[in-house]
């Protein structure tokens, strides 16, 4: 998958857990959690969708390396796969 | 959510937290508590399993309390007529907020019962439903006992106010480091701290105190939490 296509992935899944979030007005550089109201059970959500639909298993270990927009296509980028 | 709805709902929990302050005679408790025994062991177990079964620090807490409070009734139940009556099963509400602003505070039924694996489905699927406001009127009168816990972002500890009928709220505030002396040993640990706030009415502090003591020790024994039980 190109860069381009991981970054709408992942706006879409940001979306279901938060749609009334302005995503358009989000800062891919600062933490997504200042911006947007997500707790621990939509980021474990999230997770389990990148897992569901991308196949990559992210590791508790690494959960605070997605912190902003632009790491986490960085990370799964780098894909780490199943 | 519509403007209406959210107003509704303020007008709802407002109603609940004057009847609660008006009626409820509520005493406070903390306890700092060590969480690297359950941490340690969350993050073992996660790091073992996939996503879709990765279970929450939260999800400890909940069965940990409703383990408590089979054992300590005062803490569970409703103040109805100028009595208490307490239940049998521990219904454990779990204070949801939404993002708009607002909360809920549904049921998660039989908490005492069941295996981690279960109440994590259940808190999922729960959060979900609030979220896109699906909760049924039930799961809003069916808890026995609240549970309140404002995540990582949050405050050191909350005392939060009960939510009547019920007679007791538990909160748990951030898991943060801090130094703490056992033993005569001076070390960090990774800590949270734990408070009731109860209906002196029903639970005196030396009970609540004993009540806390017992979440604490479940806390630090996760491996006790792990499974249900038939009925």
């Amino acid at each position: 998958m190109t860069h381009e296509e991981i970054r709408a992935k992942i706006i879409t899944y940001l979306r279901d857990i938060a749609p009334e979030a302005d995503w358009k007005a989000v800062d891919p550089t600062k933490r997504l959690r200042d911006q947007v109201e997500i707790d621990s059970v939509d980021f474990l959500g999230f997770i389990t969708r990148i897992y569901n639909d991308l196949g990559i298993n992210v590791p508790e270990s690494d959960y605070g390396e997605l912190d902003t927009l632009d790491h986490i296509v960085a990370y799964l980028e780098g894909g780490r796969h199943v | 959510m519509t403007d209406e709805k959210a107003l509704f709902m303020r007008r709802a929990i407002a109603a609940a937290m004057e009847k609660s302050h008006r009626e409820i005679p509520a005493y406070a408790l903390e306890k700092e508590v060590r969480m690297d025994f359950a941490l340690d062991w969350l993050a073992a177990h996660n790091a073992e399993t996939p996503p879709p079964e990765r279970i929450l620090p939260v999800c400890l807490y909940i069965k940990a309390v409703a383990l408590a409070a089979k054992a300590f009734c005062e803490f569970n139940g409703h103040y109805i007529d100028g009595g208490f009556r307490p239940a049998e099963a521990v219904h454990t509400g779990i204070v949801i907020a939404l993002r708009s602003g607002g909360l809920l505070a549904p049921a998660i039924h039989d908490a005492h019962r069941r295996p981690l694996a279960e109440l994590m489905k259940s808190l999922t699927d729960l959060v979900t439903r609030v979220r896109s406001g699906h909760v049924k009127a039930s799961e809003l009168t069916d808890p026995t006992i609240t549970i309140t816990s404002l995540g990582d972002e949050g405050p050191d500890r909350v005392f939060g106010v009960i939510y009547p009928p019920q007679v007791a709220l538990v909160g748990f505030g951030r898991v943060r480091n801090a130094v703490v002396v056992e033993k005569n040993e001076v070390l960090p640990h990774r800590v949270a701290s734990l408070t009731l706030t109860a209906d002196h009415r029903v639970s005196d502090g030396l009970r609540g105190s004993n009540f806390l003591n017992d979440i604490e020790r479940r806390l630090r024994n996760p491996e006790s939490l792990l499974p249900g039980e038939t009925p």
